[in-house]
């Protein structure tokens, strides 16, 4: 028993005295690398550094084209404005003289339903938008205007001499019909985006239309597809001014969690929110300064 | 000769095995190192690509060290019972930020008292936070504690005693093996976006000059969208925490 005391004792004493370090240290090894790595890496550090503001939130350019681009992501790619009509009134054109003596007229036929009568649709395709450094961000969507009419016409009778036009000539009714009247048009239209910051909203984009103001829809009749003949027209008033506003009221806004441990022997719910303070444009996107505030659960 | 061999092999064994606590803290600190440096080399390849991260980003985030010491802040005064320690209450004053490059500093006070002993234990902890993004969950930043230094205080009655060398050592392989069984410091940021174009109508009227007139509404239907910030990429500067993520 002796023996193994002592064997064991002077095993474990060479371990010991054996175990000193002859080697180069090799964590001073390491600290140095990483100080140099650390002089390596400042300079491309530097540029990172946020110094005025304890939050700044970046929005990219192109994310924000993506938001804007999802209004094309409506079936088939076109952000619709239909118009129906309500009621209507008068002519849409009429004449009094000329070849067809005592003149005629066109109208929204009244023996339809006046939401049948006139039906037009504005339709917005997004193709392209550009970013511009003044935080604008302009869009020239492709516009697409359709529309239909169900129409009514009339010829008055010819004139009686010593009657006139006098509707109450005999024959003076005349005669009339009804039919269909198309409208179709392309063009470019422009849009401009803006956007704003403030308390109640972190982020609202804006979209503005700027051009065109207004569509032309012309009537034509014709007798079986022959000889179109353009009877009329209207100025049909596109919705200028601000087509869609889109907010953002709890962009970045969290709910979170404080918790130590897997499982968590402590955990603390928060909510956080973000008040913006500046708002700074640049090439690449937008940066939002804010302050933030924290509310913790009171359970 | 017994009662001599029996210290010797007592001293032996004791020196053993404070060489190996030594040994268990250097592995810790060389991995720490090794880690950190693994760290600041991935960064710096990937800034030599990227000079600015936010080219190849869709939204990024900076909360300065004083806003992490905010959220933190609700830790303070927070006291656990730890399992390993019976009858031994940690109570933590504070937990701070210390901001670094590629790794951010924690500072925490803590107090570890037996009321059986009357025995308090103040400890002043230096860790390093190190952000872990969950590839299953990238919409959250977790936060990885790994303890540096520790400045332990035995406090009995009335006497204060500042442990040094060995029983500090001890203290702080058993203060990291509590800390590795809580790894997951986390602060969960759930990034849910929501887009609403809400529905538009006008009433329009269209005029007819000498003729007449058409009434009429313009509507269009509302749109809405729902995206997902995912976490790419958090970089921690003196600064504070600056987090890249894009939308999924």
């Amino acid at each position: 028993m002796k023996r193994l005391l002592t064997w064991v004792s002077i095993f474990f004493g060479i371990i010991v005295v054996a175990e000193p370090q002859t080697k180069p240290d090799p964590i001073q090894q390491v600290k140095d690398e990483i100080q140099k790595l650390e002089i390596h890496l400042k300079p491309l550090l530097q540029p990172l550094l946020v110094s005025d503001t304890h939050c700044r939130i970046w929005l990219s350019a192109q994310f924000l084209i993506r938001i804007l681009n999802i209004v094309n992501q409506v079936p088939d790619g076109y952000m619709r404005f239909t118009f129906t009509c309500i009621s209507n009134w008068g002519y849409l054109e009429h004449k009094g003289d000329g070849m067809l003596g005592c003149g005629w007229y066109l109208e929204l036929n009244p023996k339809v339903p006046p939401q049948d009568r006139l039906k037009a649709t504005l339709e917005f395709h997004m193709p392209s938008a550009s970013w511009n450094e003044n935080g604008i961000l302009v869009l020239s969507p492709y516009l697409r205007f359709l529309a239909d009419a169900n129409l009514h016409w009339h010829i008055w009778g010819p004139p009686i001499p010593g009657w006139g036009c006098d509707p109450r000539r005999p024959g003076g009714n005349g005669f009339g019909g009804d039919v269909g009247g198309e409208a179709a048009s392309n063009s470019e239209a422009r849009f401009l985006v803006s956007f704003e910051s403030n308390l109640s909203d972190w982020l609202t984009i804006r979209g503005n239309l700027d051009y065109p103001s207004k569509l032309y829809m012309n009537f034509y009749l014709s007798l079986q597809g022959l000889w179109p003949v353009n009877v009329g027209s209207i100025e049909f008033p596109v919705p200028t001014g601000e087509i869609f506003c889109v907010r953002f009221p709890s962009l970045l806004q969290n709910r979170g969690r404080l918790s130590m441990g897997a499982p968590p022997i402590f955990e603390k719910s928060y909510n956080i929110f973000f008040y913006p303070e500046k708002m700074e444009f640049g090439k690449t996107g937008i940066s939002l300064k804010s302050n933030i505030m924290f509310f913790w659960d009171m359970k | 000769m017994k009662k001599c061999q029996i210290l010797l092999l007592l001293v032996v064994f004791l020196f053993s095995s404070c060489l190996s606590i030594k040994k268990q803290l250097f592995k810790q600190e060389f991995e720490y190192l090794k880690s950190k440096q693994a760290n600041l080399l991935k960064l710096e390849s990937f800034l030599s690509q990227n000079p600015n991260p936010e080219n190849i980003s869709d939204v990024s985030l900076f909360i300065s060290g004083n806003k992490i010491d905010n959220i933190l802040a609700g830790a303070d005064g927070f006291a656990v019972q730890i399992k390993e320690m019976p009858g031994v209450e940690i109570s933590i004053a504070y937990i701070r930020t210390d901001f670094s490059d590629c790794f951010p500093g924690l500072r925490i006070r803590a107090c570890a008292i037996k009321k059986s002993m009357n025995m308090a234990l103040d400890l002043s902890l230096t860790a390093a936070i190190q952000p872990i993004i969950d590839e299953a969950n990238p919409s959250i930043a977790k936060f990885g504690v790994y303890i540096l230094d520790i400045v332990p205080v035995v406090e009995l009655d009335m006497t204060k005693i500042r442990l040094r060398g060995f029983l500090k050592d001890l203290l702080k392989i058993k203060l990291s093996q509590i800390a590795s069984a809580l790894p997951d410091f986390t602060i969960p940021l759930s990034w849910d976006l929501a887009m609403n174009i809400p529905a538009f109508q006008k009433d329009i009227s269209i005029g007819i000059p000498n003729k007449g007139g058409i009434a009429g509404t313009m509507k269009s239907p509302a749109i809405s969208w729902m995206g997902k910030l995912a976490i790419d990429r958090i970089i921690s500067l003196t600064d504070g925490f600056h987090i890249y993520a894009s939308v999924k």
